[in-house]
């Protein structure tokens, strides 16, 4: 069957913004989605090894860094939340003829996941509130890395029913024959060839970054703990380099054993703009790991900052690099281009004036809380107890 | 049409949504209301410089943090996955419709989540003045959130001018808007009270209980006395036909005839009826008796009238997703072909690609059955074909489809209650049969009867 | 606060001083005031007795609405049921109500009964309240096999018939008593008026009065109290005034019951079958209603003969006995013994789980 036939028409009404507008929400939406979503992920694989490591020690750095991290989860995850309404939204809006179709073929799998993220959002309340709140937690210790485990799983499953989703949503050439062998939406996109090096490249990323948030927490502390700060720069640059490392040989297997070899060439001279990415994201990597293996050794601050800004772009690019992909697969079917614009310009405006807003509250906002907990001593100890 | 369709066995697709839908409101409303709850209780705090309400804010602002920044976000998540799967050329429409108001909707759900979180990490912690602050201001994102969903979801029932102009501001501030916007806010408060008495319930000093505990049962009155009113005014908004069909559902269930829509209606006003009984005889007159066991049933009767009265509205709408617009099977109403015996299986993509020439009449009759009914019917479950079709053979059941493709309402009168079967007479036929699958059992069992 | 709650109040107060006065109340409240109910952990089922009445309540009102349209002819009787549920504007609510709330009544009442039995409410000095809550059940029964017949449908009728037949065969009164229910030897015209007349009129008279007893019993007796309650000291057994707090709470448990009847009213109306024909065969697979499902599968599974006696005359007698057991009990278990009380709750459990076993063993086959 052509499976040109078989993407659905977009609906018979103009698109409300320009397509291009769209697409540069979907990627900063989905950036400031992947940044929190990538703390949650591997946060709370890494938290769970801390504080097992740590288990018998709970005045140790490790216990201390492991508890932190686990009780900034829930934050963490409200944000992921939130924060994916946008992307989302235009993944919808731009390729909902393929996204929805491939949403239906793994229709259960795929509406399980939110029972996965509610069950997985309450473990982490309950490690919080029921674990570590309670005295002489060190008894329990095992118990809260195992909840921190089963739901940290749970977080891992849902990333790869995403990845399921978005690359089934890239092959229609594979629709036909799954929905016909049944209609119930209990598939997978197992025989797809990236999809197990594509979830790894995010998911073993998400530990780099879980890494940098751990450097972060270092960053505030310098100036209550020095000692402890850098304590926590050392051992977050540590599990960054570690975990980017692995990542390169993960990426490699993606970009030659993942992708059809003519998207690939794409990224290597085929498409200027695609390269300069492509390109761009290595570099920013290099730059990244150089910093992070410098403050590995020695802490330093100014390496570790480096590090973490060239982390925060290399992060952007690769987003760019995803999305590329994605037009690279779906050119032959889907064109948003081709639908009718009839701008909705007032509400255009209010949209970005309440965003510049909402940017302002938030600031406002975070200096009000900032300030209030600043005023207390032990910051880290007391979040870890609100 | 346009789409593969996600077979749900017994449930249908519509209850998938609709039970994510109903713990969602359950809990969203509570998100809202409860904004208004914590300004105006911790108004009272402050004016009369309680330490006790305080307490009591504080033990409920995290019974608030939990229940909806947990629940309410990803049950919300979870029903536009579901009506993805189920009603994509529904969605899809909307999206392509509203998406820069759901854009806005965003920021401020970041607004919202982002003071709940402020206003319950800060207490005790920035001073009280700035600390009611962060309660108004979340009231008012969390109403600014509902302002905008509501001309989202009106616009579903009444689309109104938008129907010609395809304006979204036709669309957005719709006809039923207003009162729908004002049912919903007296809902919320109503409740946030019934949420809050949860914690009340907890308070272990007698006399401060008995004073939380009624303040939280008044929250619930403004609903019962203004309520009717709007909801009457609401009613005057609702298009003709679905006003016609409720009256039709009434009257013909006072004779035993009873459609789904007036059930969910009596069940509706019953639940609504205890709500009031148990608020005044329970909260109201005897507050030192009501127990957090007490409470948690009451709360289980809130869920109870708000899933019925949700159930309703989703059933004012048929046979339609955007009234007058697209149909719950997902056709559009300017596709609906001009002729009576047009084929159905050369419209829409998927439609049209899975029905192969060489495919027997059953599985053709399947294909059409899960296109043009499936969206309301199930096999055996909700809607039941099984009892539906009753013990009719098919020459009857040929002659029932042929009915429904009538559009005329003096002779199907079904027009107006069911989207009109489009099929040719092929197709008509490939329907019936497969239809007569599903009743066999009946029939043998009619026919062993007879004898 | 107190201020504001007084002035609230200010109209309430005005009537409720000119009705306490006028209807001198004041003794009333003094004795409602003076009643207390233990607070523990059992106190749920203190609402059982409250929710079997409120049905009872809901029986006479639509009961009485369903005599305006009924005709207890035997051919007339089923038309006139069609009409009310068919041409009557919310016949079929009245109906329902009445079909449903038999239901609900008899189940709460079972409920209240066997709660009553495991709180050892029988023993002294509430004997008598025992038995008549006793008879009080079987008059709901009764209630139930006179009203079922009533419809003259196809289920009914043949479901009476059967009963009546288990009836006759009842040692001593059976031979008495099924041709006098019957009036004559099948089921006919003076049938329905024999069952018509009992339902609306001998069953209601002889269960107020009954019912009236077992109250006031209730009343003077006071609440029972189990004896793991009882036997805590007095400073730590909590007790709750009937009124205000517990009759407020029991009124939120009716209001909960009467949704539960409403509910399934709305969703489950009840409807009724194909008109009765004494001279077809009998559908296979009859079964009687629910209450008496347990006692029906019963009598199928004893064979023919059992020794020298005829089956169905030993399950009745076996019946019998089970019951004897329930009037008797006031005299086994008096409290004095442990293993007496011990003994009580065996049979207890053993006739609950049996007749729930049997229950859904002839709802299954």
């Amino acid at each position: 069957m052509d499976p040109s036939q078989l993407i659905p028409s977009y609906q018979p009404l103009p698109f409300p913004l320009p397509v291009w507008l769209s697409q540069t929400l979907l990627v900063i939406g989905l950036y400031l989605h992947a940044l929190p979503m990538n703390v949650v992920l591997g946060g709370g694989f890494i938290s769970a090894a801390l504080l097992a490591a740590s288990r018998r020690d709970k005045s140790s750095y490790c216990w201390r860094a492991g508890q932190a991290l686990a009780s900034s989860l829930p934050l963490f995850i409200s944000f992921a939340i939130t924060q994916g309404i946008v992307p989302l939204l235009f993944v919808q809006l731009l390729y909902g003829p393929a996204f929805y179709t491939s949403s239906i073929l793994l229709a259960v799998p795929w509406l399980a996941l939110v029972f996965i993220l509610l069950f997985s959002y309450y473990l982490s309340y309950l490690v919080v509130y029921r674990f570590l709140k309670k005295e002489g937690g060190g008894n329990l210790a095992p118990l809260i890395s195992l909840t921190l485990l089963v739901m940290s799983i749970g977080f891992a499953a849902i990333g790869f029913t995403f990845s399921n989703n978005m690359t089934l949503m890239l092959t229609p050439d594979k629709w036909a024959a799954i929905y016909q062998s049944n209609p119930y939406g209990l598939h997978l996109n197992w025989q797809e060839p990236q999809l197990l090096p594509r979830f790894l490249h995010f998911f073993v990323a998400s530990f780099a970054v879980a890494g940098m948030t751990l450097g972060c927490f270092g960053l505030y502390l310098l100036r209550r703990s020095q000692e402890f700060g850098r304590w926590l720069i050392r051992t977050g640059s540590r599990l960054f380099v570690c975990f980017t490392m692995v990542n390169v040989g993960v990426g490699l297997w993606f970009f030659f054993g993942g992708i059809p070899a003519r998207f690939a060439h794409y990224f290597a001279g085929g498409d200027l703009q695609a390269t300069y990415m492509f390109v761009a994201s290595l570099a920013l990597a290099a730059i990244s790991v150089i910093c992070a293996l410098i403050s590995s050794i020695n802490s330093s601050k100014p390496a570790f900052l480096s590090s973490l800004v060239s982390t925060l772009a290399l992060i952007f690019a690769m987003i760019v690099n995803r999305h590329n992909l994605r037009l690279f697969y779906l050119q032959p079917y889907l064109r948003p281009e081709t639908v009718p614009v009839v701008a909705q310009t007032w509400l255009l405006g209010i949209f970005f004036v309440s965003a510049v807003a909402l940017i302002a509250f938030l600031f406002w906002l975070g200096h009000l809380v900032w300030s209030a907990w600043s005023k207390d001593a032990s910051v880290i100890d007391e979040s870890s107890t609100a | 049409m346009n789409y593969p369709v996600w077979v749900v066995p017994y449930l249908g697709g519509s209850w998938v949504i609709g039970i994510i839908a109903i713990i969602h409101i359950f809990i969203s409303h509570f998100a809202v209301g409860c904004g208004a709850f914590f300004a105006l209780a911790e108004e009272l705090a402050y004016r009369r410089g309680d330490e006790r309400i305080y307490a009591f804010l504080k033990q409920h602002s995290r019974f608030f943090v939990l229940v909806t920044t947990v629940a309410g976000a990803v049950t919300g998540v979870g029903i536009w996955f579901a009506v993805s799967l189920v009603g994509p050329d529904g969605i899809a429409s909307l999206i392509q419709c509203f998406s820069l108001a759901w854009a806005e909707e965003y920021l401020f759900f970041v607004a919202e989540l982002a003071t709940a979180f402020a206003y319950y990490y800060t207490w005790n912690k920035i001073s009280r003045q700035k600390h009611l602050l962060l309660a108004r201001l979340y009231m008012i994102f969390s109403i600014a959130t509902l302002v905008i969903i509501n001309g989202m979801l009106t616009f579903m029932l009444t689309p109104g001018k938008w129907l010609t102009s395809h304006n979204w501001v036709d669309g957005f501030f719709n006809p039923t808007y207003c009162p729908s916007l004002i049912i919903r806010l007296l809902i919320m408060f109503a409740l946030a009270g019934m949420y809050a008495l949860v914690t009340s319930s907890r308070i272990a000093e007698p006399k401060f209980r008995t004073f939380m505990v009624r303040y939280c049962a008044k929250w619930l009155l403004p609903v019962f006395v203004i309520g009717p009113v709007v909801g009457f005014w609401y009613l005057t908004q609702i298009p003709q036909a679905t006003m016609h069909t409720i009256f039709t559902g009434i009257q013909s269930s006072g004779v035993g005839n009873f459609s789904i829509l007036a059930r969910a209606l009596y069940l509706s006003l019953i639940l609504s009826g205890t709500i009031i009984l148990f608020n005044f005889f329970g909260p109201y007159l005897n507050p030192r008796g009501f127990t957090f066991r007490i409470a948690l049933l009451f709360l289980v009767c809130g869920l109870a009238v708000t899933g019925t009265t949700e159930w309703m509205r989703e059933l004012l709408r048929k046979p339609y997703i955007v009234y007058g617009y697209l149909y719950s099977n997902g056709m559009h109403t300017d596709e609906l072909p001009a002729k009576v015996d047009a084929s159905f299986l050369k419209k829409g993509r998927w439609a049209t690609a899975m029905a192969t020439p060489d495919m027997p009449p059953v599985a053709k009759g399947e294909l059409l059955f899960r296109y043009e009914c499936m969206s309301c019917h199930t096999v055996r479950g909700y809607r039941s074909m099984k009892t539906l079709l009753g013990p009719r053979d098919e020459d009857a059941l040929v002659g029932f489809l042929q009915l429904l493709r009538m559009r005329d309402r003096s002779v199907n009168p079904y027009s107006g209650i069911m989207p009109p079967l489009v099929a040719s007479d092929d197709e008509l036929q490939c329907l019936s049969k497969y239809l007569a699958t599903i009743n066999q059992k009946e029939r043998a069992q009619a026919i062993s009867m007879s004898h | 606060m107190a201020a504001e709650l007084q002035q609230e109040n200010k109209l309430a107060k005005l009537i409720g001083n000119f009705l306490v006065s006028r209807l001198s109340l004041a003794d009333l409240q003094h004795l409602a005031a003076k009643k207390k109910v233990p607070v523990h952990k059992h106190s749920l089922w203190y609402y059982m007795g409250g929710i079997t009445m409120i049905y009872f309540a809901v029986q006479v009102v639509t009961g009485i609405l369903l005599m305006v349209y009924y005709v207890p002819e035997i051919n007339a009787a089923h038309a006139s049921i069609l009409k009310i549920n068919s041409q009557i504007d919310f016949g079929w609510f009245i109906r329902s109500l009445h079909s449903w709330g038999s239901t609900l009544m008899i189940l709460s009442a079972a409920v209240h009964l066997f709660s009553s039995f495991f709180m050892r409410a029988y023993r002294q000095p509430r004997e008598i309240t025992w038995w008549a809550g006793l008879v009080l059940m079987i008059l709901c029964l009764a209630f139930g096999f006179t009203g079922y017949l009533l419809p003259w449908d196809d289920l009914s009728f043949f479901a009476t018939k059967v009963g009546l037949d288990i009836t006759a065969k009842a040692p001593l009164v059976g031979g008495l008593l099924g041709p006098l229910l019957k009036g004559g030897n099948m089921i006919s015209q003076a049938t329905i008026s024999r069952f018509f007349g009992i339902h609306v009129a001998i069953l209601p008279l002889t269960l107020i009065s009954l019912l009236a007893v077992h109250l006031m019993l209730v009343q003077s007796h006071g609440m029972s109290e189990p004896a793991a309650f009882a036997d805590t000291p007095p400073e730590k057994r909590r007790y709750e005034p009937f009124f205000p707090d517990f009759f407020f709470k029991d009124m939120l448990v009716w209001i909960l019951a009467l949704n539960v009847l409403f509910v399934l009213v709305v969703l489950f109306p009840w409807g009724v079958g194909p008109e009765a024909n004494p001279f077809a065969p009998a559908p296979i697979g009859i079964k009687p209603e629910w209450y008496f499902l347990g006692a029906f599968q019963f009598l199928k599974l004893i064979p023919p003969m059992v020794g020298p006696i005829e089956g169905e005359l030993f399950g009745i007698l076996a019946m019998s006995l089970v019951g004897l057991g329930f009037l008797i009990m006031p005299f086994i278990d008096n409290g004095s013994q442990r293993r007496r009380a011990l003994l009580a709750t065996i049979y207890g459990v053993a006739v609950v789980l049996g007749l729930i076993f049997l229950s859904i063993w002839g709802a299954l086959s």
